[in-house]
């Protein structure tokens, strides 16, 4: 109870929530919009995340910043694919059921990512699948721990972690693509 | 280890370089989203949204959740009702061995078999006569709900048809509840007390909610503590009343989700000898209940010297 106790919000917390909804309310919703081209689903979309920023509220340190704003882009996106997939009838990607779980050693991704394919990269992150491209922003741009994302994606740490790793495999392949493509036009 | 240092720096690099490129992509897509005013304009949201956000707004200081499933929710507690009961009948044992020894100081090793025997004795002893204990053993976690909703039942009626409206308890009077049928659950919620059978020196209990149903449901987090005094239960009021937004604060509990409330011994005058309590808690227009008492050390010890004697 103590913990449980010390778990309930402050004023200030309550006060940041509601500010961060009412600035953001229409943004969600739009995002979610995007990826689901339903408004009911998309308002679904946005209370999951809403109630998902609940728990992270500590990441938001000014409303008015980019990064909020860029969280909370990052958290709708993951919902809405959330509720596709649900949609479609799987509790998760066909990929996370695959036996074939990523080899660490075999990552070689940071080979490809360089000053001079940068562009590549950019164009090839714009290519990748939205479910990959979520669980990057969550780890790289929001610096968020397995166990963070794996909450916020309604999976196991584990299988955050196998999932970043796919996405990670997929940009490898993607990025190898191209670049021997530009090889192949020299 | 210069080379290793080398290999960071070059990853870190490559970290940052993709995290910046995250990021671009991220700008980009930002740049298609139309102002907020714009949106607004496109879609008003429904007014299930709304309630929903406001509820969601109001009680956004909701704990943290503990995600458990069916099978967990009832091992945790079965897991808790038979330490209680491996602990009652290790006690009575050992009680009842050292006072046996005590007792016949010409006991020969024969009577130090006397102990395997009463090892199982109790626990027999208070599957039959001990109704809450007995509970987890025999009914799982199903049951008790069942059993103790249909013992209530059954008590009720002598609350209702003429229990007095007050009752003198520890020193002062108590008034009859308003409700005297409670169920422990439904068939899509279940609240359940973290052990049928109280410490007396416990500082608290734990009533788990657990919601199985598809959708949310939201519950006061205040609760109240009643007790059965002669087949009616009377409510049992707190020494200091709960400070009016601890009182009225709803906790949101999401789909197949479990919480953990607390009720604080210390607030209670409590009469440990009482035949049972149950702990209240009001839901989304339900009231149901979890029942309990508090150990009892001398019954449970006299238990295990009389099959000791016998």
């Amino acid at each position: 109870m103590l913990l449980y106790l010390s778990m309930l919000d402050t004023q200030e917390e309550k006060d940041k929530f509601t500010v961060v909804y009412e600035q953001y309310q229409q943004f969600c919703w739009y995002v979610a919009y995007q990826l689901l081209g339903d408004a009911h689903l998309a308002e679904d979309a946005v209370q999951e995340a809403f109630l998902a920023l609940t728990r992270h509220l500590d990441k938001v340190e000014n409303v008015d910043s980019p990064r909020t704003k860029k969280f909370l882009m990052t958290i709708v996106k993951s919902k809405a694919i959330d509720i596709l997939r649900k949609n479609k009838g799987e509790a998760c990607s066909s990929e996370d059921m695959s036996p074939d779980i990523p080899d660490p050693s075999s990552d070689i991704l940071d080979q490809y990512i360089t000053k001079e394919n940068y562009d590549y990269l950019i164009s090839c992150i714009l290519e990748l699948d939205e479910a990959y491209r979520v669980v990057f922003e969550y780890k790289y741009l929001h610096q968020m721990s397995d166990t963070e994302i794996a909450g916020l994606l309604n999976i196991s740490p584990k299988l955050a972690n196998v999932r970043f790793y796919r996405a990670r495999k997929r940009l490898q392949e993607m990025l190898e693509k191209e670049v021997a493509g530009r090889a192949g036009k020299r | 280890m210069p080379g290793s240092d080398k290999r960071d720096k070059a990853l870190d690099a490559k970290e940052e370089l993709l995290k910046e490129a995250l990021d671009a992509c991220m700008e980009e897509q930002l740049s298609f989203i139309p102002p907020e005013c714009e949106i607004a304009r496109m879609h008003t949201f429904s007014q299930e949204f709304r309630e929903y956000m406001e509820k969601l707004l109001k009680t956004k200081g909701r704990p943290e959740q503990r995600n458990i499933n069916r099978k967990e929710f009832i091992y945790s507690f079965n897991r808790a009702a038979a330490g209680i009961l491996v602990l009652l009948v290790v006690s009575g044992v050992i009680a009842g061995g050292a006072l046996m020894l005590s007792k016949s100081p010409k006991s020969s090793s024969a009577d130090m078999a006397a102990p395997e025997e009463i090892s199982e004795a109790p626990a027999e002893d208070m599957t039959e006569a001990e109704a809450p204990a007995e509970e987890p053993e025999t009914g799982q976690i199903e049951d008790p709900g069942v059993e103790s909703g249909a013992q209530e039942t059954e008590e009720a009626p002598a609350g209702e048809g003429g229990a007095p409206e007050s009752v003198e308890y520890m020193g002062g009077r108590i008034f009859l509840a308003d409700n005297q049928k409670l169920r422990e659950k439904t068939e899509t919620v279940k609240t359940l007390v973290n052990s049928p059978v109280i410490a007396r020196d416990a500082e608290s209990i734990k009533v788990t909610i657990g919601n199985m149903d598809e959708r949310p449901i939201y519950y006061y987090a205040s609760m109240d503590l009643e007790v059965l005094i002669d087949g009616a239960w009377y409510l049992v009021p707190p020494k200091t009343e709960p400070a009016e937004e601890e009182e009225n604060r709803l906790v949101y509990l999401e789909p197949g989700m479990a919480q953990d409330e607390e009720i604080f011994m210390e607030n209670y005058e409590l009469d440990y000898d009482a035949e049972m309590y149950r702990a209240v808690t009001y839901l989304d227009g339900l009231i149901l209940c979890s029942q309990f008492c508090f150990e009892n050390p001398e019954e449970d010890l006299e238990e295990a010297l009389e099959q000791t004697w016998e």
